[in-house]
């Protein structure tokens, strides 16, 4: 659904993307992370044809951005990290607005709009001033403006943020049932977690390139396995660790809590093999594996060196 | 035009506002006590007196007093109007949304255009029962003051442009309407100013030796919106002549000086609805960001 590559934009001497590379299938719900300054908004905003790249492509349904932009804007719902609401219209005067830029009037204009806020929850809200809509409503209406003409890819530039936790619940659940009605989303968050587990791939952006992507499962299981050993030992664990030492394969061990943390290099066999020696030089070990990561703790491994 | 969405917005936002109300309620007034004013003095205070008597051929320029004022208080009414128009937009960080919608940087400017002429249209219209009140004089007719509604209508196209340029050149209404309110100051008064003082210089140089004229300067006058209302009026209701003098047409040479208001209206119209043009290409070209950025990246 959207091909980018070597994307390259400069704000003056500033590179804000240095041939960035990205993929997004049909269907996907692209977590877009990165600390601030990375280069997802200027991504985005490439994209939906706010601004031209200096170099690079960027293909949405295999339509060039650049050179067919009017194409693409009916393929893409753009949401920046701002509401832009007009405070003076109703709700659903917002949207009406909206569907008569794309050619939807009168009566199929009115019930057009009125599903696209049912689908946001905001059906109730139809004759409400956009001014007196909560935060969190401003920004379902303005999903909601995006999805006015039923666009193939949604691209989400920071959509939970400001929002209360409950807000957020409720953003996330609008942004599910839309990936399970097929939409193509590529969203840009800082709430980690919250990208972990909604988005079906993740691409973590450094320095205007694409560092990581992948499933979630698949960039946690790469993390993992560079990750220590942790091992609780009921027996024998002052012998193991001294047996371990002169494992060549051992870089560092050390003692957390009740917890020794083995800094070991290799596959799951060798992993089995380790365990199995240390069985056999007499240890009784009661839990044994790789310490748990999560896209928290990823994020900061890559874009760590960037924030000192 | 009217299916343009962005000018049904604006049109149904531009009346919720109390600012139209106000600004309905503020050029009515201002505009009905100084008509009634020019017709107090012309008949309740020239009757007053036991010698006084009511001249009706000076009577007339009542209507001229009207017409030119109402034109004034358009020309004061139209940056506040357009200059905010999309400058207002991206204060309200909607004008990003707005493009990456189907719509094109064109639609957007007319759009924007046309509500804010339509909002002028709802002055014009408003202020029907004002300049009505020469009607009860005569010597005006119907064609007469269409041909002010008319001119009204291409003043606000054309000053209007210069609102929306500087709405897309600027980020804030307010820089954007100073610089319209300049253009305004520009074209109706430096432009005005000019031959003379040209003028002054060229004869000083002379010493007397030779006549002196400023050519073709004059031409700038006819994107001077000032001139237009005065070319209209001469047409209307005084001789040539006067729009000679007036117009500082008698500077120039023969072409320019023998000019009849009405061919000079003309002219002028279509000179400024060109400016016009000029103006609402350009401001189409800075709407649009992939454009700006090629431009860029050819330099």
């Amino acid at each position: 659904m959207v091909r980018i590559e070597e994307l390259r934009k400069n704000y003056g001497k500033f590179q804000a993307l240095d041939g960035m590379d990205l993929n997004i299938k049909k269907g996907e719900l692209f977590g877009f992370v990165g600390p601030n300054g990375a280069g997802k908004t200027t991504t985005m905003r490439i994209m939906a044809g706010l601004l031209s790249a200096d170099g690079g492509t960027v293909m949405v349904d295999d339509i060039n951005v650049t050179t067919h932009p009017t194409k693409v804007k009916d393929k893409i719902g753009y949401m920046p990290d701002f509401f832009g609401v007009y405070d003076n219209l109703k709700a659903i005067e917002y949207m009406e607005f909206f569907a008569s830029i794309y050619g939807f009037y009168g009566k199929s204009a009115r019930k057009l709009c009125l599903e696209m806020m049912d689908l946001v929850n905001l059906a109730d809200k139809e004759n409400a001033y956009v001014d007196g809509l909560s935060r969190g409503m401003k920004q379902r209406l303005c999903l909601a403006r995006c999805l006015i003409h039923s666009p193939e890819l949604l691209i989400l530039d920071e959509p939970a943020s400001g929002l209360d936790p409950r807000a957020r619940f409720e953003m996330k659940e609008i942004l599910r049932n839309l990936s399970d009605m097929g939409k193509t989303i590529l969203i840009s968050s800082h709430i980690l977690p919250e990208l972990a587990e909604m988005c079906t791939n993740v691409g973590i952006v450094e320095h205007g390139k694409l560092v990581v992507s992948g499933t979630v499962e698949d960039i946690m299981s790469r993390m993992n396995s560079s990750n220590p050993l942790v091992i609780k030992f009921e027996e024998g664990q002052e012998d193991t660790i001294q047996f371990l030492k002169e494992n060549p394969a051992i870089e560092n061990i050390s003692l957390r809590g009740d917890k020794v943390y083995v800094g070991f290099q290799g596959n799951g066999m060798e992993e089995g093999r380790l365990l199995s020696d240390m069985v056999g030089h007499g240890a009784v070990i009661s839990s044994y594996g790789r310490e748990e990561g999560n896209l928290e703790s990823l994020f900061m491994q890559i874009t760590g060196n960037e924030e000192e | 035009m009217f299916r343009n969405p962005v000018c049904i917005k604006e049109m149904k936002l531009s009346v919720r506002t109390k600012k139209t109300a106000m600004g309905l309620f503020i050029f009515n007034g201002a505009l009905a006590v100084l008509a009634l004013f020019a017709y107090y003095l012309m008949f309740d205070l020239s009757g007053g007196t036991s010698y006084s008597y009511v001249n009706l051929s000076v009577v007339i320029y009542l209507y001229a007093i009207i017409a030119v004022t109402e034109m004034a208080m358009i020309a004061f009414v139209i940056p506040v109007i357009t200059a905010g128009s999309i400058a207002g937009e991206r204060e309200k960080q909607t004008l990003e949304i707005l493009l990456t919608t189907r719509l094109t940087p064109w639609q957007i400017v007319t759009g924007k255009l046309v509500s804010s002429i339509s909002t002028l249209l709802l002055y014009i219209i408003s202020s029907l029962p004002i300049l009505c009140i020469v009607f009860s004089i005569g010597g005006v007719n119907v064609w007469d003051m269409a041909q002010i509604m008319l001119y009204v209508f291409v003043l606000a196209i054309y000053l209007g442009s210069f609102g929306i340029l500087f709405s897309t050149i600027f980020k804030k209404s307010i820089v954007a309407t100073v610089y319209t309110y300049g253009m305004l100051i520009v074209t109706s008064i430096i432009f005005y100013i000019i031959i003379p003082v040209t003028y002054a210089i060229m004869e000083s140089n002379a010493k007397g030796n030779y006549s002196v004229d400023v050519g073709n300067l004059v031409v700038i006058n006819l994107l001077n919106p000032l001139i237009s209302v005065l070319a209209l009026i001469c047409n209307q209701i005084v001789t040539a002549d006067v729009f000679q003098t007036i117009s500082l047409n008698t500077l120039s040479n023969d072409f320019w000086s023998n000019m009849e208001p009405g061919t000079w209206l003309i002219v002028s119209i279509l000179a400024q609805i060109l400016v016009a043009f000029l103006c609402l290409f350009l401001a189409t070209k800075r709407l649009n960001p992939i454009k700006k950025v090629k431009k860029s990246k050819q330099a």
